[in-house]
């Protein structure tokens, strides 16, 4: 018995390892911000790694799902107790570095840091449900579950996302 | 237009670009969209922003993950031990293809980097920063073109090992055409602690690391330059996936592509 659960804990922090980046992404939807988004995914892989050596990891929970509702949590936590700092509207550093590559190139004529900046200032609950669909590919149904909301409000925060992001870039 | 009828139409133009529509809804919205111009651009201005959006999380993707997180799942030989047990296992790296409720470990490349890291004792950490990391993967596998790793499988002949940076031993296995008609190459990274099968292939002038197994380090007793290289089931299955019905290149054939730089039909 110990043996099995030994090897869930280990299979776990592997998958965890893999996840990182699933994880990090989904906290720059909520925090529309890189900075702010690095900072949750250290306070969630501290919580993730304490409840997994403590044992408190419900025994049927997946570890994706788990991880981003765990993120999601703490974020929530941190917006209460205000600890956030204020989100940054647009981060020039965020991709100055980044490897020279001539197709990453928003659509149009909009700079990665536009994209960002209009990303940023959505509502987090449009940013959450656009991030988990758009970019992880998540169904309206397994959106709905991370997100513990109804299908229905899923949709309409995805339409309404969408159109402040095209009205924004309209501007 | 009213404002209730944009909103509604927009919920249905959202949900098709997500592909969540009924098939009826469908074949409704196709015909509207081919008598009503401004409904076919508004999708087109949402199907934009969507694409904008995920250009922007690929970017963000790239860049390295903080130290911190890395140090905390750094645990120390302990738990290095313990991850050997659950070490052999392929990662792949998913294409950009159907959705799927996540269940099974996710390759991605940093994360990868960082698994083999710990596993290997510090051997790959990274991504560290640009030059910092000896064969630092960026996400989605790409490997980094001034990286040693790129070097080997760019210009490494088969089964002549390599001596890379900090006693890591590289070699070539394998060279072949994948279905797809890009190269691939199998190649093995060996160090004290630890060691790495990868598959690795040949797009658009840049390697991308599409298959990954770890194992433990090889035993004090074993020669294991000596012994004949066997690959992880698991990697040979990625392989076979890969292969087709294609053969390995020959000696010959992989000497000529390596000297026109790969150049052949147009990879």
């Amino acid at each position: 018995m110990n043996k099995q659960l030994d090897r869930n804990v280990a299979g776990r922090r592997q998958e965890l390892i893999a996840i990182l980046p699933n994880i990090r992404r989904f906290a720059l939807s909520l925090t529309g911000s890189m900075a702010d988004a690095d900072d949750l995914l250290q306070s969630t892989v501290e919580r993730l790694l304490n409840r997994l050596r403590d044992r408190r990891w419900p025994e049927d929970a997946a570890v994706l799902p788990y991880s981003l509702k765990t993120c999601r949590n703490l974020w929530i936590d941190e917006i209460r107790s205000r600890k956030v700092r204020k989100a940054v509207a647009a981060d020039p550093a965020l991709f100055a570095d980044r490897a020279v590559c001539g197709e990453q190139q928003a659509m149009g004529e909009l700079s990665l840091e536009e994209v960002q900046a209009a990303f940023a200032e959505m509502p987090a609950e449009q940013r959450e449900v656009l991030e988990l669909v758009a970019v992880e590919g998540y169904s309206y149904r397994q959106a709905a579950e991370v997100l513990d909301i109804p299908i229905g409000t899923v949709m309409s925060r995805l339409a309404r996302g969408r159109s402040t992001l095209i009205e924004r870039f309209k501007r | 237009m009213s404002r209730e009828a944009d909103a509604e139409d927009d919920a249905i133009l959202s949900a098709y670009l997500d592909r969540e529509l009924s098939h009826d809804d469908v074949a409704r919205l196709t015909e509207r969209l081919a008598s009503d111009p401004a409904l076919a651009r508004r999708l087109e201005e949402m199907r934009s922003a969507n694409l904008a959006v995920r250009r922007m999380f690929e970017a963000a993707d790239e860049l390295p993950l903080p130290r911190g997180v890395l140090d905390l799942l750094d645990e120390g030989d302990a738990e290095r031990a313990k991850d050997e047990r659950v070490a052999r296992q392929v990662l792949q790296f998913p294409a950009r293809g159907p959705r799927r409720f996540l269940q099974a470990p996710v390759a991605l490349a940093a994360s990868v980097a960082l698994a083999v890291g710990l596993l290997a004792g510090g051997l790959f950490r990274g991504p560290a920063g640009p030059g910092a990391e000896l064969a630092g993967i960026h996400y989605a596998g790409a490997i980094p073109e001034t990286s040693e790793l790129h070097q080997l499988l760019e210009s490494g002949v088969s089964t002549e090992p390599q001596v890379l940076e900090d006693g890591v031993n590289g070699r070539l296995l394998l060279t072949f055409q994948s279905e797809r008609g890009d190269y691939c190459r199998q190649l093995r990274l060996t160090a004290d602690s630890g060691s790495l099968d990868g598959l690795a292939c040949r797009r658009n002038g840049g390697w991308r690391m599409e298959a990954v197994s770890f194992g433990a380090a090889p035993s004090p007793e074993s020669d294991y330059q000596a012994a004949s290289p066997r690959s992880s089931p698991a990697l040979n299955a990625a392989i076979e996936a890969q292969i087709g019905t294609n053969d390995p290149l020959g000696p010959e054939e992989e000497a000529r592509l390596i000297s026109k730089g790969w150049e052949n039909s147009g990879n």
